[in-house]
């Protein structure tokens, strides 16, 4: 395995940060032992801990680079030693020096950047939804003063150009995140293919997606060679564009794998945590067995990491554990073990894991196997649990996770907001226009809330056009503000029927309920339900 | 030169095994056993078979010079070779370790991203490479 330098300076960093993250609750260690010194009725334990401890933040301090602390450390470790050889407690001068030394330590630690207590690891970067720029070329200003408008509900800045020369001058200055091209300009039928070709000459990566009234083979090909990205016929669909912007710019990427570390050596689990992080993963550690089904609930982690050999439990039998329970039934355990009996290591298999990882383990062979595990699992699980069409969670999860977040609410003391949302003349909407045109109103809602909702909302589709909503941490008033405004961006979404001259808007109605004035996921339930059959009653598109 | 490729390290510390871990297996490349005490060093020799074995000298219990001695009882680690890892590093100091009959003294604060290079240094040294 080559020498991976780069990385590696990174995996330091992570773990000098967990370390200087540690700091206060190790100083607070030593403030107490210092305090036990001199109140226990024999001082020798405490002294010999305090001492271990001064010494142990001496080494750690000093090969992660904090001199000052170190130091500082070291200093109190030989402060204390002449008091471990003689009998008697130090004299009121010594043991001011002591004291001295102790808030010495407190000072150079508060000199550290990012030394306050916070997780043990810094967070991975959440993935902020920015707005995109898009460059259009359209030279009917109507259309382009359409598009733009409409876009900007779902993310993306369209900047619309009459002129090919003037997108590429544009393109040149800001580069966007795709361009969208007309074909026919002016008295050109092919201007767009060949704006196309120029720019993708210069920008290779730049995605290109072509529209047009033309859907002949030869514009088609045409789009093709200029390595067009995707092709939609006009009048534009703006659910269909929005979802090949989406797909191009990556922008709906899968959010990172969650892989929980059930370890009970801390220092492993600490640098499997750097490794996973490194690669791009979230995780937690669990030390302690135990706790495993809490924490299944609270982190739903896309794979578990699993010691065969713990104190408190074997990891077969936890494996079984988690078996137990149907709704972890995809969830994959990979076993890691010293084991290299074969046998012994089919039967762990047998009891639930998905594969094996003998120790000491190469990091890229445990990267490599989490990623493709967890690659699976999530595939196979989206499928499970996400509605086909708007790609929102399913009726049945939708539920699940309403259990779920009750109980974190409930753990935690916080406020749980729940959302009711149900399309306006749904009926009428399939009747005069179709239920194709139906669909695709339900689909565009569906994507504008994933654009609008937090990153720790959940939505899911309850029914036909019924829409539930869990907004963690969300009280009412906040809850209120956030469904209207969706309520007042989905009312202005022009939707086009089967006919080109078929334009109109659509709405929606919603109810609120909020935990714990409705202390129960039943209760929450009803609450938003009646919520909601008063908006209908009060006229619609509104929300109670 | 017969090849360096694992590596049994004995480091109480957590925070300083992390870091050990990452120097000598990410950086390095070795394959890596880390023991939190003398006692589980001699119990792991064995079953590890280490080509080199690194050793604090500070630790609870058994210290490294204890370890050392306990290590060169044992018919698979009698002739290994030892490094120590030590803040003392005056020059009788250094004497004594060696005296013990360890090939080297590595210097603590350690350096992560050239701890490697280090160790490969030393072993290729008693090799004669």
């Amino acid at each position: 395995m080559a020498a991976d330098f780069p990385q590696a300076r990174q995996i330091l960093d992570n773990l000098r940060q967990g370390f200087i993250a540690q700091i206060p609750l190790r100083l607070a260690a030593i403030e107490q032992c210092w305090i036990d010194c001199y109140m226990a009725s024999d001082p020798s334990p405490a002294l010999h801990e305090l001492i271990r401890l001064a010494h142990s933040l001496r080494g750690s301090a000093k090969t992660y680079g904090l001199l000052e602390l170190g130091d500082a450390a070291g200093a109190l470790e030989i402060g204390l030693r002449p008091w471990l050889a003689s009998e008697s407690v130090p004299e009121p001068a010594a043991r001011s020096e002591l004291d001295g030394l102790v808030a010495a330590l407190h000072s150079t630690s508060r000199g550290i950047p990012g030394s306050f207590p916070q997780a043990a690891l810094p967070p991975s970067k959440m993935e902020t939804q920015t707005t995109l720029l898009v460059y259009l070329l359209e030279d009917d200003p109507a259309q382009a003063a359409l598009l733009v408008s409409q876009m900007a509900h779902f993310g993306y800045r369209v900047v619309a150009f009459a002129s090919a020369s003037a997108l590429l001058a544009e393109v040149e200055r800001a580069r966007p995140a795709a361009c969208i091209l007309d074909i026919i300009l002016a008295d050109d039928a092919l201007a767009g293919i060949e704006m196309g070709n120029q720019l993708h000459q210069h920008y290779t990566t730049l995605p290109l997606i072509f529209a047009s009234v033309r859907d002949d083979i030869e514009a088609r090909l045409g789009a093709v060679r200029a390595k067009g990205r995707a092709y939609l016929t006009k009048p534009l669909d703006v659910i269909a564009l929005v979802e090949a912007l989406d797909r191009v710019t990556g922008r709906m990427a899968n959010a990172p794998y969650r892989i929980l570390v059930v370890e009970d050596d801390k220092s492993l689990a600490r640098y499997y945590r750097v490794l996973l992080q490194d690669a791009g993963m979230e995780s937690m550690a669990l030390t302690d067995p135990l706790h495993v089904l809490q924490t299944l609930a609270d982190f739903n982690p896309d794979l578990v990491l699993l010691d065969l050999y713990m104190p408190q439990c074997a990891g077969a039998e936890l494996a079984q554990v988690i078996r137990q329970h149907g709704s972890h039934a995809g969830l994959p355990i990979v076993f890691l073990s010293a084991e290299d009996d074969p046998d012994l290591q089919y039967a762990a298999l047998r009891n639930g894991g998905v594969d094996f990882l003998t120790k000491p383990v190469d990091a890229k062979a445990l990267i490599r196997t989490i990623m493709v595990r967890a690659e699976h699992a999530r595939q196979m699980s989206e499928l499970m649990v996400r509605d086909g069409m708007t790609g929102l969670l399913n009726h049945s999860r939708i539920k699940e996770m309403l259990l779920a977040e009750v109980a974190r609410a409930r753990r935690s003391n916080a406020v749980l907001s729940v959302a009711m949302l149900d399309l306006d003349h749904c009926r009428t909407i399939n009747e005069h226009y179709g239920h194709l045109t139906g669909d695709r109103v339900i689909k565009s809602l569906a994507r504008l809330l994933c654009e609008r909702l937090r990153g720790s909302d959940l939505a899911g589709r309850y029914s036909g056009e019924e829409f539930l909503l869990l907004l963690p941490a969300c009280d009412r008033a906040s809850a209120l503000r956030l469904i209207d405004d969706i309520r007042e961006r989905f009312s202005t979404i022009n939707h086009c029927g089967e006919a080109p001259d078929q334009i109109f808007n659509a709405s929606f109605s919603a109810g609120l309920a909020v935990f714990p004035l409705d202390n129960s996921p039943e209760t929450l339930l009803l609450a938003a339900d009646s919520a909601l059959y008063e908006a209908k009653q009060q006229g619609r598109n509104r929300t109670r | 030169m017969p090849k360096l490729e694992r590596i049994l390290c004995v480091e109480d510390d957590p925070d300083i095994q992390a870091v050990i871990r990452l120097a000598l297996e990410r950086v390095g490349g070795f394959i890596v056993k880390l023991c939190m005490s003398g006692r589980e060093a001699l119990d792991s020799v064995a079953g590890f078979r280490p080509d080199l074995i690194l050793l604090d000298v500070m630790m609870p219990g058994m210290d490294g010079p204890g370890t050392l001695l306990a290590l060169r009882r044992l018919p698979e680690a009698a002739t290994l070779p030892v490094l120590f890892m030590t803040a003392k590093v005056q020059h009788d100091e250094v004497a004594h370790f060696l005296s013990l009959g360890a090939l080297a003294v590595i210097a603590k604060p350690f350096d992560p991203m050239t701890l490697a290079q280090e160790i490969r240094a030393h072993w290729a040294e008693k090799h004669g490479g």
